[in-house]
């Protein structure tokens, strides 16, 4: 008999340590090293690409990436930067960027660059392709980001200068354009004229309420019963007791009146104060109908020849470019770097810290200290970038060295500013001379920056004054420039200063009329070195622009003739124009002023004189007859009387 | 999800059958700290190394981990609370000082307070939770599942065919 019923082994008790998963876990080792070898460095030139197109507003590209772990090494080659102005080409390609971490800093989480090196520098190179540009951005969106409205800010204010035709006009002038018959057409009030509508109705309004309030003054007739009271009063009474009662009473009386007298005395110095006032008001109106004059012109397009004027429209688009890009950058460089915080800022943030208390906290949120960094790094550190290119490199490379110095988030715990230099030639670009020093002082509370740059010598070729759409076309065919910009800004203020030359100029021109093309040609023709000289002063949300320019100048002889006779004509038109508008509503004015300087002020002056006369007599009445030497002159003594 | 699915199948057989109290146990406290821990750092990748190395039932500590990230974002005040006067005492500012500045040691977030709060209260009772759901278990398998054994429905249920095929495939492919 064979036994059929299977003996149940029992089962193999398992260890603590889960051996089945060996496998799996060599699987994920080997995922993850698959990832980062094949993959990681793509990905992250991916990341670099998009964040650099992102933040640069045009296409930058990156060859290739190399990550090593256990060095803590990172290499980009072929760095690519596309130029804003010419898709075409790159604003500068970078042969290779090597920086090496340091352990120890990784190991706390932090990115501390010990050196790094920038090889192979080419500026202007040509592109395989065409860069992407991104758009510009859009006009002021409350949510738009920190850059697009520092930007935003300083075109704002260029823009308000700018004018896109202005060339145009000039040529419409010279042209002929009556500007009588556009006047015709505007049917907007003026300025001035508002105003003196305004001031107006205001005086008439004056006139009656002033009117009113001298007829609720105390009159002579008061002060003259006053005196009544106190000639009724004996004041020459040999009884001491009666007398000093007698006293009392002339003296309230007295006070009575002096009060009264108070009051006109107010009265008039308010009534004298708003003469003061509306009298300022009528000869602002001048200033608003000059006002009014320079809207109108630049409403009819009437264009000035002032050499400022000339210089201003021909070179602020390239100032405008200047300051945006200093200005996108310092920002750029304040978010980062951000500098030490006040101690306002300190509270504010302490504040903002106790108002999230009372809001329940999302999971995991809590408060985050910092301790004393006794041996630590800031979160990034770049000690030393060296910069350094040589000719034989590759074909476009120039010869540049430079260095990048401290460049870390936390400025005010590393004490030390950032420093940046670069110098170099590049003579394939034919550019020479290049040299480049910022500091970047952040690490107090107020940021500080200093800008210096200078350019020997860079290729000009086919550069605009003028926009695209201007009917007078004018820029630079071909030239050699060279330039040099400064500039220092601490915190909202700005300070910037541009030269720039441009020698063998060769212009390129056009214009529809031929007067116009003729001053042009003949101007131009004179001019070998164009020069240009750029001064902004001032906070970004108010500065002021000072461009000089010999073009500006040139151009505003050669127009002179030509328009000076036209653009006086035009001004006077505008002058009899607004003139005729708001002359009677000026004439109502100074006739309103005048009727209460006349009214009221009179009425005042005199009813204050009649008021102090009648008061002297009270006094008068108020002297016992015995005089001063009697027992009773002693006594209105001792009352202040 | 599978691996997931397969984990839960699995801790409802190991919770029903008579050994491996100290697996569901140690899940238990493993999901703990993970429910505690109110975001991804060091200590969490250290208990998730330790679920894949040890017999540790994962599928307890994940469903004990959920439970628990619902009980501690409840707790998340009194986290806060401890782990700021933690943080705060002058008596510790040099040894907070010196881990700040090691290596390694910032990565596990120990100066926000909420992880050091619930760090502190997850170790603290990391044990007792193990102790007491170990006697949980025990105690589940004395009474419920031995009452549901005697059952007729499980008797029944025992005797078809069915189960026969089961026993059958998970002598053969089961874990």
């Amino acid at each position: 008999m064979t036994n059929t019923s299977e003996v149940k082994q029992p089962k193999k008790t398992a260890g603590p340590i889960r051996t089945g998963a060996l496998v799996p876990s060599l699987i994920l080792i080997a995922l993850v090293w698959s990832y980062f070898f094949f993959f990681f460095d793509s990905h992250l030139r991916k990341g670099i690409e998009f964040g650099a197109s992102r933040v640069h507003g045009a296409e930058v590209n990156v060859g290739r990436v190399k990550t090593s772990f256990w060095g803590a090494s990172f290499e980009m080659n072929d760095l690519e930067i596309t130029d804003k102005e010419k898709p075409e080409q790159n604003l500068v390609q970078v042969g290779t960027i090597r920086l090496s971490m340091i352990w120890d800093a990784l190991l706390r989480g932090k990115v501390a660059v010990e050196d790094a090196s920038v090889l192979a520098i080419q500026p202007w190179t040509k592109r395989a392709r065409p860069g992407h540009v991104d758009p510009p951005p859009p006009p002021a969106d409350p949510k738009a980001g920190l850059l697009a409205k520092a930007q935003e800010q300083v075109m704002q204010q260029t823009r308000a200068k700018f004018n896109e035709n202005f060339l145009g006009d000039i040529a419409d002038v010279v042209a002929g354009t009556d500007p009588k018959d556009q006047l015709k057409n505007i049917q907007g009030e003026l300025k001035a004229q508002a105003a003196a509508e305004k001031l107006e109705k205001e005086l008439t309004a004056k006139k009656i309420e002033w009117e009113k309030r001298i007829k609720d003054l105390p009159q002579p007739k008061d002060i003259q019963a006053i005196e009544a009271k106190i000639k009724a009063l004996n004041l020459n009474t040999k009884n001491p007791l009666e007398l000093a009662g007698n006293l009392k009473k002339a003296k309230d009386i007295l006070g009575e009146a002096e009060a009264k007298i108070k009051l006109v005395d107010q009265t008039q110095s308010q009534l004298t104060g708003d003469i003061t006032t509306y009298t300022n008001a009528a000869a602002s109106l001048e200033k608003l109908a000059a006002q009014d004059v320079a809207d109108l012109q630049k409403r009819l397009k009437i264009p000035s020849i002032d050499p400022k004027e000339f210089s201003t429209q021909l070179f602020l688009t390239m100032v405008e470019k200047k300051l945006t890009g200093v200005r996108k950058y310092v920002e750029i460089a304040r978010k980062y770097m951000p500098p030490k915080k006040t101690p306002a800022q300190i509270a504010a943030d302490k504040a903002a810290a106790k108002d999230d208390e009372l809001i329940p906290r999302k999971r995991g949120e809590g408060r985050t200290y910092a301790f004393p960094i006794t041996k630590g790094y800031p979160l990034f550190w770049l000690k030393k970038a060296a910069i350094s290119s040589e000719i034989n490199q590759t074909e476009w490379a120039g010869k540049a060295s430079g260095e990048i110095i401290d460049v870390t988030t936390s400025p005010s715990d590393l004490g030390r500013p950032t420093r940046l230099h670069l110098a170099g030639d590049f003579p394939k670009q034919n550019l020479h001379g290049l040299d480049f020093q910022a500091t970047l002082d952040h690490t107090k509370e107020s940021a500080k920056e200093s800008i210096k740059a200078s350019i020997g010598a860079f290729p000009v070729m086919n550069q605009l004054f003028t926009p695209e759409t201007s009917s007078v076309k004018l820029g630079l065919k071909e030239a050699v420039g060279s330039g040099s910009l400064t500039a220092t800004l601490a915190d909202q203020t700005v300070s910037m200063n541009i030269d720039s030359k441009f020698d063998k100029a060769k212009f390129d021109f056009d214009a529809k009329s031929g007067p116009v093309k003729e001053v042009l040609g003949a101007v131009l023709g004179s001019i070998p070195t164009v020069t240009m000289n750029a001064g902004v002063t001032g906070s970004w949300d108010k500065f002021n622009i000072n461009i000089n320019s010999n073009l500006g100048q040139e151009l505003s002889n050669g127009f002179q003739k030509q328009l000076q006779a036209k653009l006086g004509e035009a001004k006077a038109k505008l002058d009899t124009f607004v003139n005729e508008k708001i002359g009677p509503n000026k004439k109502k004015v100074q006739d309103a002023l005048a009727g209460l300087s006349s009214g009221p002020g009179k009425a005042l002056s005199g009813a204050k004189e009649r008021l102090s006369k009648a008061m002297n007599n009270a006094k008068g009445a108020a002297t016992p007859k015995g005089g001063g030497g009697s027992p009773a002159g002693g006594l209105l003594k001792g009352f202040g009387l | 999800m599978t691996i997931l699915f397969k984990q839960l199948f699995s801790l409802l057989k190991l919770l029903n059958s008579e050994t491996g109290q100290n697996q569901i146990a140690a899940g238990i406290a493993a999901g703990f700290i993970l429910g505690m821990t109110p975001a991804f750092s060091l200590q969490t990748l250290i208990v998730f190394l330790c679920l894949f190395v040890f017999r540790i039932q994962m599928g307890m500590a994940f469903l004990a981990c959920f439970f628990f990230k619902f009980i501690a974002w409840i707790l998340d005040p009194a986290f806060h609370a401890v782990g700021s006067a933690v943080l705060e005492a002058n008596a510790l500012h040099g040894l907070w000082t010196t881990l700040y500045n090691m290596p390694i040691i910032p990565l596990t977030r120990f100066n926000n307070s909420i992880v050091m709060g619930s760090g502190i209260v997850a170790i603290l009772l990391a044990p007792v939770i193990f102790f007491v759901s170990r006697s949980a278990v025990v105690k589940y398998r004395e009474t419920v599942v031995a009452r549901f054994k005697e059952t007729k429905v499980w008797k029944m249920m025992k005797a078809t065919s069915f189960y026969g095929w089961y026993v059958t495939y998970d002598k053969h492919f089961g874990s």
